[in-house]
């Protein structure tokens, strides 16, 4: 009874969430400041009950850590004293005329924190990926050729089209000729897929690592303002571009497969958890 | 000339009817399951390989579940199926959380499962509890995890735990599993993997898998799941499909419709816009 | 002083949290341990600052009388009964608690439930916003539109190439390009950091003397 009853009270607050779709309402406000409140005072008895009360209060007023008594000023106690009282010192903000005091456990809180991250930042974002994109060029197996040259022969064949029908302009005013420029750049794009496979499987050039390590640079010279995107500056980072929609593609397209997930997730709750209509 | 054309009207539909599609199109696989099976994909047998290779009654799996409620839909399925896979093995698991609301989230999973295959508190599963502190709890774990965690989530000590005896820091924990909706998974990189050497592997949503793919081409991660869909090809290759593997059908539908919809904006944006184009050249 | 002292404490503090990794002598690894529990028990401390925001914001909206007032008694009362549950109850620790149970069946839905409005408006944004206007925009989507269907079950059923192509979408453009953004991001990141520990960094000390 009590199971189906707190059930009934999730499923109506998550409805009232829902009538925001409709429009702004009394029940999705309401249901928005619950929650404001409730997630505060939750994360305030955790934080208190997981961390303070073990390691700040309960030395400094109990004079015990875990089940050992500790002496008044010890050591241990001085260890648990002082960054209590810097953490409270925190609080010093909230009252303009001692507001100054609040800079100091903030000043160790905000340098410790980023003196911390200099060097694994250095060595996860930067050192080892610059490794891992040292890649051979040639003489390994690619396991992801086909679909590489693959590709590959579309962006030749792209690349081909704008040459011939936009730049040189071949079958302006001649919807035949200009159709066989796609054709025939259809071919030369074919052409390239053949030949790129035919080197790949003769393990002459690995495409995947070469695109790859051009990836990489493309995109790092996109980002890269110092000089103008002139020449092969701009030709890389031209590019960059490239790689970078498609990269934002795909995070576009899991992106969607994130917010549909969340939503699967709560119609599954009212259907199965609340109403019971499927198994 | 006319009012507007049907590509207008398309154009100008209120959103709320797009809506009312979105809710139709996540609802109807439910009472009409398409029951596709699911492709594993390498980042996810990988993660499952290594949790296969884990000894039993051994040293544990740390399990990291620091997603909110925010991401349940997505992460609570992956870290059943892994809870699942490492209980079925009589695999040892601790599981601690990064994230305040992790705690009542990391719980539930852990009771859940443990339940499910009869598993006894102390011997086969430890409830480590919250720390705050992300990079210093991590960086801790790594020296004494008895500096972080001197007691578990329920005031017991670690000492009287049977299965936390003789594990003192990563040293002595195979695999650490991260399971979260923001940058903690990142954070076991920086501070566990870099410095200790740690093997990690992360359960991210699918919003921030791509950002990860780099970690796993270098060897930082050693599998990696992303979103429900990664949660469903683990309970395929546990063969106990669950939230995941049933949600894949909406997903299915919806992305469908997604696609559709961007065809069709498109299409009448496209004919609208030429249209007006031919308009005014009169 | 009232901005030296804590400039010299942020460096004081940067400094010896960067070189602490290449000084293996158990003296500094010791401090460096205590010194980790000291930035928890700072973390732990800060993070709390948001609820004392929050009690003060709604109460000043209670005490001015202001128009929406009702709503703010409603965060606060939430705010209280958890409190109360939390620290009074002699249970709360207990999966079965009442502390517990308003989590996995206020807080829980809520928040589930307010993030999966995203699914919506996504969708919504896909029909009126997502439009091929340039080379670079139809690319985004073309990859997209792979992705999303590579990576359900209908969309192997349609082709069986297709997941082979979004793997290699993700494995070989993506992977490039997001590790440029990463390098580019990660020394953006150092930097960032030399500069609040060396003192030209500022803005966390906010403004006033």
């Amino acid at each position: 009874m009590a199971e189906l009853f707190w059930t009934t009270v999730g499923a109506i607050l998550t409805l009232s969430i829902y009538s925001f779709l409709y429009k702004d309402n009394p029940f999705y406000k309401f249901a928005e400041h619950l929650v404001v409140g409730v997630s505060a005072g939750y994360y305030l008895v955790i934080y208190y009950w997981n961390y303070i009360d073990p390691n700040v209060a309960t030395p400094i007023f109990l004079l015990r850590v875990g089940d050992e008594s500790i002496g008044f000023m010890s050591g241990q106690w001085w260890m648990a004293f002082i960054p209590g009282l810097l953490g409270i010192l925190l609080y010093a903000r909230f009252f303009p005329k001692i507001a100054w005091v609040g800079r100091w456990p903030l000043g160790i809180y905000v340098g410790g924190y980023a003196g911390l991250g200099i060097s694994p930042v250095m060595q996860a974002r930067v050192i080892r990926q610059l490794g891992a994109n040292g890649l051979p060029l040639a003489g390994v197996d690619d396991p992801m050729a086909g679909m590489t040259n693959f590709a590959l022969g579309i962006v030749i064949f792209a690349v081909t089209t704008y040459l011939f029908v936009v730049k040189r302009s071949i079958g302006a005013g001649n919807k035949i000729a200009r159709v066989g420029a796609i054709v025939l750049a259809a071919v030369i794009g074919y052409a390239g897929y053949v030949v790129l496979t035919l080197l790949s499987n003769a393990g002459v050039v690995s495409m995947t690592n070469i695109l790859l390590v051009i990836g990489l640079l493309g995109t790092l010279s996109y980002f890269f303002f110092s000089m103008r995107h002139r020449g092969i500056l701009g030709g890389l980072a031209r590019i960059g571009i490239i790689f970078l929609m498609v990269g934002f593609g795909a995070s576009f397209g899991y992106t969607v497969m994130s917010r549909i997930s969340l939503l699967i997730g709560r119609v599954g709750f009212l259907l199965h958890d609340w109403l019971h209509l499927v198994d | 000339m006319d009012g507007r054309s049907l590509f207008d009207k398309i154009l100008k539909i209120d959103r709320r009817w797009i809506f009312l599609l979105v809710g139709i199109a996540v609802v109807i696989p439910f009472f009409l399951p398409l029951g596709l099976p699911v492709v594993v994909t390498p980042p996810v047998q990988s993660l499952f390989d290594e949790v296969d290779r884990l000894p039993p009654n051994s040293q544990p799996l740390l399990m990291s579940i620091d997603y909110a409620p925010a991401t349940l839909p997505e992460l609570e399925p992956m870290s059943l199926a892994i809870l699942r896979h490492a209980f079925e093995r009589d695999v040892n698991v601790a599981v601690m959380t990064l994230h305040p609301a992790g705690y009542g989230l990391a719980e539930r999973a852990l009771l859940q499962a443990a339940e499910e295959y009869g598993m006894v508190y102390g011997e086969d599963y430890v409830f480590l509890g919250f720390q705050p502190g992300v990079s210093a709890v991590i960086l801790s774990l790594g020296v004494n995890i008895r500096n972080v965690f001197p007691e578990d989530a329920y005031g017991t000590s670690l000492s009287q735990i049977p299965m936390m005896e003789g594990i003192r820091n990563f040293d002595d924990v195979p695999l650490a599993v991260t399971l979260a909706g923001w940058s903690a998974a990142e954070a076991w990189i920086y501070y566990a993997v870099e410095p200790y050497g740690q093997r990690v592997a992360a359960g991210v949503t699918a919003v921030m898998a791509t950002d990860y793919y780099p970690y796993l081409g270098a060897g930082q991660l050693v599998g990696l799941l992303g979103g429900m869909r990664g949660a469903a090809e683990y309970e395929a290759l546990i063969e106990h499909p669950d939230q995941g593997w049933r949600g894949m059908d909406s997903q299915s539908i919806i992305h469908m419709l997604i696609i559709l919809l961007i065809v069709v904006g498109n299409v009448a944006y496209f004919v609208t816009g030429r249209k007006k184009k031919l308009v005014s050249q009169g | 002083m009232r901005r030296q002292i804590p400039l010299m404490l942020c460096f004081i503090a940067g400094v010896f949290t960067a070189v602490q990794y290449f000084i293996p002598h158990p003296a500094i690894q010791d401090f460096q341990e205590r010194f980790l529990a000291w930035l928890m028990t700072l973390l732990a401390f800060a993070f709390l600052l948001g609820t004392v925001s929050l009690i003060r914001l709604h109460w000043h909206k209670i005490r001015n009388k202001a128009d929406d007032r009702g709503y703010s008694f409603v965060a606060l009362a939430g705010l209280l009964v958890m409190i109360g549950f939390g620290f009074f109850h002699p249970a709360h620790h207990s999966p079965g608690s009442p502390f517990n149970t308003l989590f996995q069946n206020v807080q829980v839905p809520i928040e589930a439930t307010m993030f999966s409005l995203l699914a919506f408006y996504i969708a919504s944004a896909a029909f009126r916003a997502f439009r091929a206007r340039t080379m670079e925009a139809t690319l985004l989507l073309v990859a997209a539109t792979i992705v999303m269907l590579g990576r359900v079950p209908l969309g192997e059923l349609i082709h069986e190439q297709i997941p082979i192509a979004t793997r290699w979408i993700l494995e070989v453009p993506n992977m490039a390009s997001k590790r440029g953004i990463m390098i580019g991001v990660g020394l953006g990141m150092m930097a960032t950091a030399l500069k609040i520990v060396l003192g030209i960094e500022r803005a966390w000390m906010g403004g006033g003397d």
